[in-house]
């Protein structure tokens, strides 16, 4: 078990990590609603480079700062990985982000290069509109909500592991 | 206390929901990925 002093230095880069990840999607989100709906080319081409920086420089970094918080924080104290339905949720929520948004950073790669060699012309962006970082950016933004949502109301239930670990050691 | 709560069976119907969705859109858009732009 963590002592308290540690306890709280990394709970505080955990909610630092997750809710500024959550920040950033948002921001991400409305660059991806600017890159599909803005008319202006220029608009539409800073849109998708900014996009692709903003994943391999903010959201990359904080998922991961956030999933290896959460494992420290989780393993450290008497909350567990597995014990309570609520971190094993979040568990599922911050890997299966993580992991999308990996894969996902080799569309944005690919987007971001189409911008950046696109001649501006408004009439010359069909390849480079796409709605896909709408939808991801959505449903990143809902995922990390629910999470964040948890991780407040803690909602008490024990796993069946949780409920044999707790009649193990009382 | 005992039994899945009623959230976490909420949440895993909605899970499921979404990846079927995310499985049919993929199966009939069929260009999903990187390489979709020629």
């Amino acid at each position: 078990m963590m002592r308290p002093g540690l306890r709280k230095a990394v709970l505080t880069a955990h909610v630092t990590a997750s809710v500024g990840w959550l920040g950033a999607v948002a921001g991400f989100l409305a660059l991806s609603i600017a890159g599909l709906a803005s008319g202006d080319a220029q608009t539409v081409r800073a849109a998708y480079l900014a996009m692709e920086s903003t994943g391999w420089f903010v959201l990359v970094p904080l998922s991961l700062a956030s999933l290896l918080t959460g494992l420290v924080q989780s393993l450290g104290t008497k909350w567990g990985l597995f014990r309570h339905y609520w971190v094993l949720t979040k568990l599922v929520i911050n890997l299966v982000a993580t992991i999308v948004l990996l894969m996902y950073m080799q569309t944005l790669d690919s987007l971001s290069a189409i911008a950046r060699e696109t001649r501006v012309r408004a009439d010359d962006l069909g390849g480079l509109r796409d709605p896909s970082p709408v939808l991801h950016a959505g449903a990143a933004l809902l995922l990390l909500l629910v999470a964040t949502t948890l991780a407040v109301y803690k909602p008490r239930s024990l796993t069946p592991y949780g409920r044999r670990r707790q009649r193990a050691v009382p | 206390m005992n039994g899945t709560p009623r959230w976490v069976k909420a949440l895993g119907i909605i899970a499921l929901l979404l990846v079927l969705l995310v499985v049919v859109a993929l199966l009939l858009g069929g260009n999903h990925g990187p390489g979709r732009h020629s």
